[in-house]
């Protein structure tokens, strides 16, 4: 809160000198200084003025209107630097370009040394008229006060407003000026780190907007896998009576010669009857099976090896029987068939919540219907179960996988990057405030 | 006959559970609303969005402007009303010391430019004004309010550019602020200009043996044109004073709340935020 405090005594200080300043400017060239008292026609007192001093002929009046001049050439300099000081307080305040403010702060305590002056000038005035014989300071109608005492008393007040200015801001300004060349420093090592950070932000931006324009692809392939996968799975349910799941073409090649226990895996027990030909161990055909998993050639038998079908041997034994389960399938391909399976139920299972929900909502309400000694509180409380349950649907509706998109504002042309789910997405630009909808 | 008396019956139930179920779905959407209401759970409603303030401190300054011009160009700059030897006169001078009638008083001239032989020369008038203010004061005068024409428009023209570019707020209240300051230091010129004028009525009654013998009696003298300029000028000093300070109050709230959020924070969260 020093921050705060300062900059509004500041401004109350500027304030109060540039008030004072103007003031005196007033009084100068108002006021009637001093009197003369004269021996022509008329033998009384001439009182002048300010402007009559200027142009006064006597070479007393015009060293005195000297000292009035630089009273009055001190005064506007007060009120210029007042104004300049106040416009400090401002961009200092505003956060902006606070160093240039902090400057002016700094630059507004120079009206100690002005306000000084005059105070001196003035009482050198004074002295000057007290200590001559023929020229008198002119006093205030009825009273024996001098008009010269008021801008003295200005002067003083201007002196007190400026010391307690000084006293305020000299030393936090300079203090925050020296904390901003520090920081300015450490920024001019930092612009380095920055132009780096800056090529990095791009470099992402760019991967983002690749990424954007790959996920429909990428959308694409994932519906061809998911219909591949149902129809997967149909053949597994058929395939799961028999115990064990292979190709149509290969299972008819591979036969089982007995099956002691359902318990136990066949594969110990008894060996497979295997066609003439031995498996190919070579990569290159394994590659070749690989690519055309529907191709395969009717003298080699296949078998999955963790997510993989490969030639049968017998020397995979054990593993085939690690990576099997009591069914006959790896646990991965399982795992990979059950994710399918639900992300397909999601939607229909979501449908079905909140078909539900609703239903339970209206048998609540249609008990509160019926229900009319039920109290109002109670109602509400109901209600905001009611609200809850709702809540709880939209967000896990909501809680769909999110795209990052990157947005660009019709009005400002200010970029954001954006979370966008399913549903139809509100959007603020951070800028400039506009509003809009991505769909 | 049974039958028939049945499915009449059945349609009757059929009747009663649709305007029950009819019942049951008003019921339910009024609950509904009330809870909404309750709850705050409707659609909120759209934030106004305040429109961008347009400044209008550079049209107040050329309204000020213009109307001050037209002042010194055509209101009258003193009214003189005196009695002489020969009958009482009455006078209105304009700008450049111009008499419309095209009179010409020895006296009035005594005034401004002392013909004193005898005295001791220690002043050329009595009242600290010559007739050269009467054509250098309201010269400099409008100099000052073209400026300050000049200034107003220059922010409009920034005003409306501000508008189009979108500029930041706190920029717009810093230029405010400063030509808000620079209208004050106008304004301080033009004031002090035309306070001679006021200056004279303290000469006119300290001096008034001086002037007595010049041979006017019962002087009556009032600057129109300098008193209006005055009044004007002052009303520039307090807009410009009132619009720095507005300015500056909005940035210390602004600043105030930075300072709140960020002591809460440190409370909540700790100092090394």
């Amino acid at each position: 809160m020093k921050k705060v405090e300062k900059t509004k005594k500041a401004a109350r200080l500027i304030l109060l000198i540039i008030f004072l300043s103007i003031i005196g400017l007033i009084l100068i060239s108002l006021l009637p200084w001093i009197s003369v008292t004269e021996d022509g026609l008329v033998k009384e007192n001439l009182h002048f003025n300010f402007e009559m001093m200027q142009k006064s002929n006597n070479k007393q009046i015009k060293d005195l209107a000297t000292d009035l001049i630089f009273i009055n050439i001190s005064f506007w300099v007060l009120t210029i630097l007042g104004i300049l000081s106040f416009i400090g307080v401002t961009i200092y305040a505003s956060g902006k370009a606070s160093r240039i403010g902090l400057i002016l702060l700094v630059s507004g305590s120079a009206t100690l040394i002005f306000s000084v002056l005059i105070v001196i000038l003035n009482w050198i005035f004074i002295k000057t008229i007290k200590e001559s014989n023929t020229i008198s300071a002119s006093a205030i109608i009825y009273t024996p006060i001098n008009y010269a005492y008021i801008p003295l008393a200005f002067g003083i007040l201007l002196l007190i407003s400026s010391i307690r200015y000084t006293w305020v801001i000299l030393p936090y300004s300079i203090q925050q000026l020296k904390s901003s060349t520090k920081e300015k420093k450490y920024a001019e090592k930092l612009v380095d780190n920055k132009k780096i950070k800056s090529e990095i932000i791009t470099n992402k931006e760019k991967s983002a907007q690749e990424q954007t324009s790959l996920e429909p692809k990428i959308d694409e392939d994932r519906g061809e896998i998911e219909q591949w996968l149902t129809g997967e799975v149909q053949n597994i349910e058929k395939q799961a009576v028999k115990g064990r799941y292979l190709e149509p073409e290969k299972e008819k090649q591979i036969e089982l010669e007995e099956i002691t226990t359902p318990e136990q895996p066949f594969f110990e027990e008894e060996p497979l009857n295997i066609g003439e030909k031995k498996p190919e161990k070579s990569t290159q055909a394994k590659e070749k099976i690989f690519k055309e998993p529907y191709k395969k050639s009717k003298e080699t038998p296949f078998m999955y090896y963790n997510n993989r079908l490969e030639p049968f041997s017998p020397e995979k034994k054990e593993e085939k029987i690690k990576g099997l389960d009591d069914v006959g399938l790896t646990h991965s391909f399982e795992e990979a068939l059950s994710s399918a399976i639900q992300k397909r139920q999601t939607e229909t299972n979501m449908k079905d919540i909140i078909k539900t929900e609703v239903k339970d909502i209206k048998d609540k309400s249609n008990v509160i219907s019926k229900e009319d000694k039920v109290e109002k509180p109670m109602l509400k409380i109901q209600n905001e179960e009611m609200l809850q349950t709702k809540e709880e649907i939209s967000s896990q509706i909501n809680e769909k996988p999110m795209k990052k998109i990157n947005v660009k504002c019709p009005q400002c042309k200010h970029i954001t990057t954006i979370e966008k789910g399913e549903i139809i997405t509100k959007i603020k630009c951070p800028n400039c405030g506009k509003e809009g909808v991505v769909k | 006959m049974h039958n028939i008396e049945q499915k009449a019956k059945k349609e009757d139930f059929s009747d009663i559970r649709k305007i029950r179920k009819s019942a049951k779905e008003d019921i339910l959407d009024e609950t509904f609303k009330k809870a909404e209401i309750s709850k705050g759970l409707r659609s909120e409603p759209e934030e106004n969005i305040t429109k961008k303030p347009f400044l209008k401190l550079g049209i107040i300054l050329i309204i000020i402007a213009v109307l001050s011009l037209a002042v010194i160009n055509n209101l009258p700059w003193m009214y003189i009303k005196y009695k002489a030897d020969y009958g009482a006169v009455e006078e209105l001078y304009y700008r450049d010391f111009k008499n419309e009638e095209g009179h010409y008083y020895k006296e009035i001239d005594n005034i401004f430019e002392s013909p004193c032989v005898n005295c001791s020369n220690n002043s050329t008038n009595y009242i600290g004004l010559t007739k050269d203010d009467f054509s250098n004061i309201p010269k400099n005068t409008s100099y000052g309010f073209i400026t300050l024409a000049i200034l107003g428009i220059v922010f409009t023209i920034i005003e409306v550019f501000r508008r189009r570019r979108n500029f930041s707020i706190n920029t717009a209240s810093i230029i405010h602020s400063v030509f808000a300051s620079a209208a004050l230091f106008i304004g301080v010129v033009v004031a002090l200009l035309s306070i001679k004028f006021i200056g004279f009525y303290f000469l006119l009654y300290y001096n008034k043996p001086f002037i007595e013998v010049l041979g006017i009696k019962n002087i009556i003298l009032i600057f129109i044109a300098p008193i209006i300029l005055i009044v004007i000028s002052y009303a520039i000093i307090m807009i410009a004073i009132i619009v720095m300070k507005i300015n500056f109050n909005e940035f210390e709230k602004k600043l105030k709340s930075e300072k709140s959020h960020l002591s809460y924070s440190a409370n909540r969260y700790g100092d090394n935020l």
